[in-house]
């Protein structure tokens, strides 16, 4: 049981990476990005690829070495370039003509399929690892952790903070709250809304991009990886409220929290019964009943008020 | 170039603006001029064009005819963080400031592309707006009418501007405080030594100005110095109804 929570925290904080990359479009372009998740599993595939040619090396303590680490940095620059670029290309005349959000949709949904044909057709279907062979576990006190989950966690607090501190203490990042508070004042201030757009998706694509390594270092490499975590990255949106940095850590952790320990849960309730239902597929529905839930309940957030609210 | 001829050259004017929303046209023919270091009001009935001809000025919205020149040099077609660069602050009527903000951090977005000491511009404003220091931390949607106001000046007053445009900064107001947010305009003119433009509905600020304009279904229909505005028949059918 307390495996399963710790499970649900590394897997919260992969959501978090990745629920910060489309917090971050919604923010500042009003829309939810069905693309972020395969943008998440692009990130990782792309780092994949790298490491083919960048010698993994060894680190002390951990089973991955600077490869990745490298790896890492090459797919937040290219997935910053991708996402910009796309932006450019397909958002950029949406915003210009005040499209319908109907149309930043419609054009989101088309480039899912587009770029998970792109990664079936490049990688293929097969499971991947960045890391061959078994991983040392760390036991204590009926834990099993291995030291890969734990950077996970702490590269991913490390993170959050950083983009915290950049967002609500840095000249820049305030200038992103402000445009995406009152684009026409923010104009009027000096602020040119097009260079903050083009921050805003570099940022997504970093935080993306480390989102899907992270996963693939945690568990392994599927096309879909980002797909069935796109509800609880949503989840964590969401719930975490606009744009909030250590809400969508607060949401991310509470879903990847639910989902592990709540299927576990049901899991046994199930076989005591004697139903035969495998839970583990069905965490995507754990993560939608959940946002109903909170839709309903709290819809500006279940932070708001709260040390978290931001 | 005589002092006389320097004087007479304008430091900001609207030439033969023609401008509105979509195909159609809420401005003919505008004209009007500004010189250094003087406060003009705009005036008019609701609908006549006031906020559009602000709008035009500061490349929020460009003109279909006409041009605006400034210093003698065609901005026209600029953008408004490029007409911001050329010294021109514009305070929106509406959507004034950042509400999601804190009052600090409306500041600090006003002084945005400022070069110089901010804190030295953020002490200028507090000893304006001493109210603005006190709720400097305070959520900016969270503050009263009058206090929005005061926020929604200093933040154009931030960047250190040499044209202070201001879009009806008194609408909205209680009485006491038209005439204490006007007063504080007047000082600020003085103190920072400011060219003023303002869209004003109260006739309260006709005398603080030097110049003024009365606008009727977007065309200028009188130029003259506030002592003769305020003496006009048409001044007076549009507040008094006389």
């Amino acid at each position: 049981m307390i495996g399963s929570i710790i499970d649900g925290i590394i897997l919260g904080c992969i959501i978090t990476l990745g629920g910060l990359g489309i917090s971050y479009i919604v923010l500042l372009q009003n829309y939810f990005n069905f693309t972020g998740g395969t943008f998440f599993t692009l990130g990782a595939y792309i780092a994949y690829t790298f490491l083919a040619i960048i010698p993994m090396g060894s680190l002390p303590f951990f089973s991955f070495g600077p490869g990745l680490i490298v790896s890492l940095l090459i797919s937040m620059a290219l997935m910053a370039l991708i996402m910009t670029v796309i932006d450019k290309i397909l958002y950029q005349p949406l915003r210009d003509r005040n499209s319908p959000f109907m149309f930043f949709y419609l054009t989101a949904f088309g480039m899912l399929f587009v770029l998970r044909s792109i990664i079936y057709l490049i990688w293929g279907p097969q499971l991947k690892n960045y890391i061959s062979g078994v991983r040392e576990n760390l036991h204590f006190g009926g834990i099993n952790i291995s030291p890969d989950e734990i950077f996970v966690v702490i590269a991913t607090i490390i993170i959050v903070a950083i983009v915290y501190y950049f967002q609500y203490h840095t000249k820049l990042g305030k200038a992103m709250l402000a445009t995406a508070n009152n684009p026409r004042l923010a104009e009027i201030s000096g602020i040119k809304n097009k260079h903050i757009h083009t921050t805003v998706t570099i940022i997504a694509g970093i935080l993306t991009a480390t989102g899907g390594v992270f996963y693939g270092l945690a568990i392994q490499l599927r096309p879909i990886m980002g797909f069935t975590l796109l509800m609880a990255m949503f989840f964590a949106v969401v719930t975490g409220g606009d744009g909030a940095i250590l809400g969508t850590f607060g949401a991310g952790l509470i879903i990847g929290i639910t989902q592990e320990f709540g299927t576990k849960v049901l899991q046994i309730l199930f076989d005591n019964v004697g139903l035969q239902i495998e839970m583990s597929g069905y965490k995507q529905v754990i993560a939608f009943l959940l946002l109903i839930i909170i839709l309903t309940t709290k819809p500006k957030g279940i932070f708001q008020g709260t040390i978290l609210e931001r | 170039m005589s002092s006389n001829e320097t004087i007479k050259t304008p430091l900001l004017e609207a030439k033969n603006i023609t401008a509105g929303y979509g195909f159609v046209d809420v401005l003919f023919d505008v004209n009007i001029k500004l010189y250094k270091g003087e406060f003009i009001v705009i005036i008019g009935p609701n609908g006549a064009g006031k906020t559009t001809l602000m709008r035009t000025i500061s490349g929020v919205i460009n003109p279909n005819k006409g041009n605006i020149i400034h210093n003698g040099k065609n901005i026209t077609g600029l953008k408004p963080s490029e007409i911001l660069t050329k010294g021109i602050s514009y305070v929106p009527q509406e959507g004034n400031i950042f509400t999601d903000l804190s009052v600090i951090d409306n500041l600090e977005m006003g002084a945005y592309i400022y070069e110089g000491d901010y804190e030295e511009r953020l002490d200028m404003v507090f000893s304006l707006f001493p109210i603005l220091k006190e709720r400097k931390n305070q959520k900016a949607g969270n503050l009263s009418g009058g206090q929005r106001q005061m926020l929604a000046i200093s933040r154009g007053v931030m960047v250190n501007p040499k044209i202070l445009m201001l879009d009806e900064p008194t609408s909205g107001l209680q009485p006491s405080l038209v005439t204490e947010v006007l007063h504080s305009i007047v000082k600020l003119k003085k103190e920072e030594e400011l060219t003023i433009i303002m869209v004003a509905q109260t006739e309260k600020a006709i005398p603080e100005a030097d110049r003024g304009y009365l606008m009727r279904s977007g065309e200028i229909v009188l130029e003259e110095n506030t002592d003769t505005l305020l003496e006009s028949e048409q001044i007076s059918q549009l507040y008094f109804g006389g």
